[in-house]
């Protein structure tokens, strides 16, 4: 389990996830989950069954976990839904409600639902949803960018998206991640899930990430924006170990995908440091190849806890 | 739960789902063109009963097929796809109750048996119905008669697989127009069992709120209570094994 960040302010823990467990037995489920969510955006990350959609249902209180508590706005999120409602909105996996109706009227059914509600015709325009006859008659992006406009329409503070952009080609998921990123400017808390991360540097001020049903990383800009990173390929299988013992002290090393690497340090990444490398990998017989030095991101970080993932699956 | 609020979040939802179903082709078939198809059936052929019925008769049978085609099978058909499809747990992220849910699917079935009973009425009055002021009960009877069945619909939609319901939905309405006792009529026996049933219990309190010449004679009262009992009944396990999901 990882240990709630600590938080200088009540702002960073408008979303409180203590200990949840949600057990569908067969290794299946979330296990002893703890994180707070303060404002921005959030990525969930995690592989295909990893429990993405188990645990954003629970954070939104439709489904009850067997054990730990979900707090929102200081208030338990299963207890009250429907009060809690009134400042969440939410995409949810694969859902399009009421298909038959025309975009405009259903963003404005909703609307009559929530104290302060945004317009329609404002959140049309921002999302640029065509206003056809139906919801059917949408495509797959303009039902993407309808869903999430649903889920803002009660300008809500806190906003769950589950895998908004499923389906959409690299420009579309721009567009929507740009209209999203927006709207978190005014302070809303985003959470969003995907499996797709190339886009979580574009999209996301913290990441974290499930492991099977396990939260095992969680990780902001801010963190990495002091840490440097040096990526190269080679040959795949080396002892990382052996070349970590080399580095300087709180380095990291490990092996992202097959035959790609990445060492990361908390000062800065010199000659030295390239020489251990390449040193390293003359004692394996090889030779590094793309030697690159950068600012560590937080894709990077991701994909290197769910390529690691996926290998413990194979 | 503060009632004003439930209240006007359940009529919100009655007039959303009314606005979409009052413009769905399937709906008004259902709920509109075959009740009128069977008034002029019974009026116009002598195919059943062995002669043409008067108005106020056809009327009584044409609203009550028209109430459980609202309160039962349109009602089933249309919550075990949405259910299907997430629409009912989309609805559980809004301030929308699952209570306020429920309540306002089932106001909205109880508008569209108004509104296509209201037609019927307009058709029997163009064709020599006359009715006196007790039919204004109709309205009453239209929502006793909505909710005697809705539960069953609910269960149905709740527990069965959306193309099971949409297939048992349908058979089960076509079961109860022709042995139901609402068309085919039975004697003895057989009218005393099928009156403990909602759709013989519907058609005798409509029979007696259209001022029928020649009534049932089970009394009113009884039908009343055989349509609360089970509209109690319905609702009881409606809320023991309905899924959201």
């Amino acid at each position: 389990m990882l240990t709630p960040t600590s938080h200088e302010d009540r702002d960073d823990r408008i979303v409180e996830a203590c200990a949840i467990t949600l057990d569908y037995g067969s290794g299946q489920g979330i296990f002893d989950i703890s994180f707070s969510l303060g404002s921005g955006v959030t990525v969930l990350a995690g592989n295909n069954g990893a429990g993405k959609t188990t645990l954003m249902e629970s954070l939104q209180g439709l489904r009850n976990p067997q054990s730990g508590s979900v707090r929102i706005l200081g208030l338990d999120t299963f207890r009250h839904r429907a009060q809690l409602a009134l400042q969440t909105g939410s995409v949810l996996q694969g859902v399009t409600p009421y298909p038959t109706a025309k975009p405009r009227e259903f963003l404005a059914y909703l609307g009559r639902l929530y104290p302060t509600a945004r317009g329609a015709n404002e959140l049309m325009d921002i999302f640029q949803i065509p206003d056809t006859k139906s919801i059917k008659t949408l495509s797959g992006g303009e039902v993407q960018r309808l869903n999430c406009a649903a889920a803002l329409v009660g300008a809500p503070k806190v906003v769950f998206l589950d895998e908004p952009t499923a389906g959409l080609d690299p420009g579309g998921r721009a567009d929507l991640y740009g209209i999203l990123r927006e709207q978190a400017l005014h302070g809303v808390v985003m959470l969003i899930t995907t499996h797709l991360t190339e886009d979580i540097d574009q999209l996301a001020d913290r990441a974290l990430v499930l492991t099977q049903g396990n939260l095992t990383a969680d990780v902001s800009k801010k963190s990495l924006a002091s840490t440097e990173a040096l990526t190269f390929k080679c040959r795949t299988n080396l002892p990382t170990a052996q070349l970590l013992s080399a580095l300087p002290l709180e380095s990291t090393a490990r092996e992202t995908v097959k035959g790609h690497y990445l060492i990361t340090a908390q000062s800065h990444i010199g000659s030295e440091v390239i020489a251990t490398v390449e040193a390293w990998c003359a004692q394996n017989g090889t030779q590094p190849e793309n030697l690159s030095v950068g600012v560590e991101t937080l894709s990077s970080v991701v994909l290197s806890k769910l390529s690691k993932d996926s290998s413990q699956i194979s | 739960m503060n009632v004003k609020t439930s209240t006007s979040f359940a009529l919100k939802h009655a007039l959303w789902e009314f606005k979409l179903n009052a413009r769905n082709g399937e709906q008004i078939l259902l709920l509109v063109i075959i009740p009128v198809i069977v008034y002029f059936a019974l009026t116009r052929t002598s195919f059943i009963g062995g002669a043409s019925w008067n108005a106020q008769n056809a009327l009584s049978v044409a609203v009550t097929i028209a109430t459980l085609a609202a309160g039962f099978t349109s009602l089933a058909i249309a919550t075990a796809f949405e259910r299907r499809s997430g629409t009912l747990l989309y609805m559980g992220t809004t301030p929308v109750t699952r209570f306020e849910l429920v309540l306002g699917k089932s106001l909205s079935t109880f508008l569209l048996a108004l509104v296509s009973s209201f037609a019927l009425c307009v058709v029997a009055l163009i064709t020599g119905w006359q009715p006196t002021s007790k039919a204004l009960l109709l309205i009453g009877v239209l929502l006793v008669g909505t909710l005697s069945v809705s539960g069953y619909a609910f269960l149905m939609a709740g527990t069965l697989r959306a193309e099971a319901v949409l297939a048992l939905a349908n058979g089960i309405f076509v079961v109860v127009l022709m042995f139901g006792g609402v068309i085919f009529q039975y004697d003895g026996f057989g009218a005393t069992l099928a009156s403990l049933f909602p759709p013989r219990a519907l058609l005798i309190l409509n029979e007696w709120a259209v001022d029928v010449a020649s009534p049932t004679d089970s009394p009113v009262w009884l039908s009343a209570m055989v349509l609360i009992s089970w509209g109690i009944l319905g609702i009881l396990l409606a809320s023991k094994f309905f899924k959201w999901r």
